[in-house]
């Protein structure tokens, strides 16, 4: 009996082990699932893969891009909250979406009402949000995720040059590529 | 003083330390822990670590390695347990990019430590943890194979793929050529995803291909180690390759492996030759690399002879091996 319960134990394991290393075909992870040197490239709706599905779950792979914070009150020069909103400001670059909420939860609990304009990481409007503290998908990481998952930011470049025109909505398309 | 009555799990235990030191040097080289922006990093990478304090997980990674150093004096359980327990603690809580060996080396960990933490301490055990430390590693290789079967990974253009580029790159550090011939790039690009789906799984379960199936694994390694500078990688995967192997062919190995013979002496000579003729640089993980090609010679010599070579005791052969 005991040793029945080592090997289910050992049958689970490798279940997760399984199911961890298949996240990056739904969005969920790309660090660390054995990708590494592989050229494994993904979109919302697309891969390169030649047999694996891409179907992506929730939004942690995707990145919002034209990102514009205004902190009120100022944080202090040098202060964690400066760092934060320094972060949430780069030029040029996409955020990640958990790290964007992760960047907003610290500043909203240090007491900081955080305005932001942004390119919404999968439909690509232009949003704005007041006071993202309210806003639960701005400000509410996911703490049931552990560690990183995805890069935290990348050059905006990179991420525009890897979009298809299968990954923009339809309302995003260029009109004269429609019929 | 030893971890188990199984050998294995007692060269894996020694094979930390040295596995635990590329990981320090990965590290090191990458997360820059002394520099400010490594701080600013930490407060905007998402994680379980924004709600410890902030010494936290750079404590665990200490007591990590305090407990390594203490395995690498005392190859005893509580030793082993402590840096298995520590490292999922590690995973968990640190603050940057997880790595590919990292979730390797959890998955590993919960194998061994789970095991001993359900079962009862007992020889038939410590194997079920071996045998769970081969399947790890088996489904770890399988989906690095899985993930190469893409466009970009087997197409022969070495902007696109990584295995034309590395190999470009080895060719040209080792003065073996500007450019691979055809034939090689054939080798690195399909022959990396064959590979990596049969050779553990091949190595593992049919008892005349293992010792060289895993010489393959360890000379498809070799250019990551030489010129690609992630030893740390490579090191952390052949701890594994214990578990590769049955109790019975395993003492045989090893005991071609335990004093100095002169194919394992000339297989680690080997290895720090290659090494040195292939690193294009000077640099943390390419001496660590040193130390994994002399190990990773020491072994294949004491296989090789324990394959080939003439028989150890009174002129009696051992007897065949499952």
């Amino acid at each position: 009996m005991p040793r029945r319960r080592l090997i289910a134990y050992l049958v689970a394991l490798c279940a997760l082990q399984t199911a961890h290393n298949l996240l990056p075909y739904v969005g969920l992870r790309d660090d660390s699932c054995q990708t590494m040197f592989c050229g494994l490239e993904w979109g919302a709706h697309w891969n390169n893969h030649h047999f694996m599905p891409q179907r992506m779950v929730g939004d942690l792979w995707a990145y919002h891009t034209d990102v514009e914070a205004t902190l009120a009150p100022a944080p202090p020069p040098g202060s964690r909250a400066a760092h934060l909103a320094r972060w949430l400001n780069q030029e040029d670059r996409a955020l990640n979406t958990e790290a964007t909420r992760a960047v907003i939860h610290q500043l909203c609990a240090g007491g900081y009402r955080v305005r932001l304009r942004y390119r919404d990481a999968i439909g690509r409007d232009l949003r704005e949000a007041e006071d993202a503290c309210r806003e639960p998908a701005l400000s509410e990481p996911a703490w049931w995720i552990p560690v990183r998952l995805f890069e935290t930011d990348l050059p905006e470049e990179l991420l525009r040059s890897h979009l298809r025109p299968e990954d923009l909505p339809s309302a995003a398309l260029p009109s004269e590529g429609r019929p | 003083m030893k971890v188990s009555g199984d050998a294995r799990l007692n060269l894996y235990a020694w094979l930390l330390v040295p596995g635990f030191l590329g990981h320090a040097l990965q590290i090191a080289s990458e997360d820059e822990l002394w520099e400010a922006a490594s701080r600013a990093r930490y407060w905007h990478t998402p994680g379980w670590h924004l709600a410890l304090p902030e010494a936290m997980p750079y404590a665990i990674l200490l007591g990590l390695y305090a407990a390594v150093i203490g395995l690498a004096f005392q190859r005893s359980r509580p030793w082993m347990g402590a840096v298995l327990a520590l490292f999922v603690l590690h995973y968990l809580s640190w603050p940057f990019r997880i790595r590919n060996h990292m979730s390797h080396m959890l998955f590993s960990a919960l194998a061994v430590g789970g095991v001993w933490l359900l079962g009862r301490r007992s020889i038939k055990t410590d194997r079920l943890a071996v045998d769970g430390l081969a399947l790890v590693l088996v489904i770890t290789y399988a989906f690095a194979a899985l993930h190469k079967t893409n466009t970009y990974f087997l197409s022969v253009d070495p902007a696109l793929s990584s295995a034309v580029d590395g190999l470009t790159t080895f060719f040209i550090y080792g003065d073996l050529g500007s450019q691979p011939p055809r034939w090689a790039i054939a080798v690195a690009t399909y022959g990396t995803v064959a590979i990596e789906a049969l050779a553990p799984i091949l190595a593992w379960r049919v008892r005349r291909l293992r010792v060289p199936m895993v010489l393959v694994l360890l000379a498809f390694h070799f250019p990551h180690v030489a010129v690609m500078n992630v030893a740390d990688y490579p090191m952390i995967a052949s701890m594994s390759y214990v578990a590769l192997f049955s109790p019975a062919h395993f003492r045989l190995v090893l005991r071609h492996a335990r004093r100095p013979n002169r194919w394992n002496v000339t297989g680690a000579a080997l290895g720090v030759a290659a090494q040195l003729w292939f690193m294009p640089y000077w640099g943390g993980l390419m001496a660590f690399g040193l130390l994994v090609c002399a190990l990773w010679g020491w072994a294949a010599g004491s296989m090789l002879r324990a394959e080939l070579g003439r028989p150890l005791a009174q002129g009696a052969r051992p007897a065949p091996v499952r």
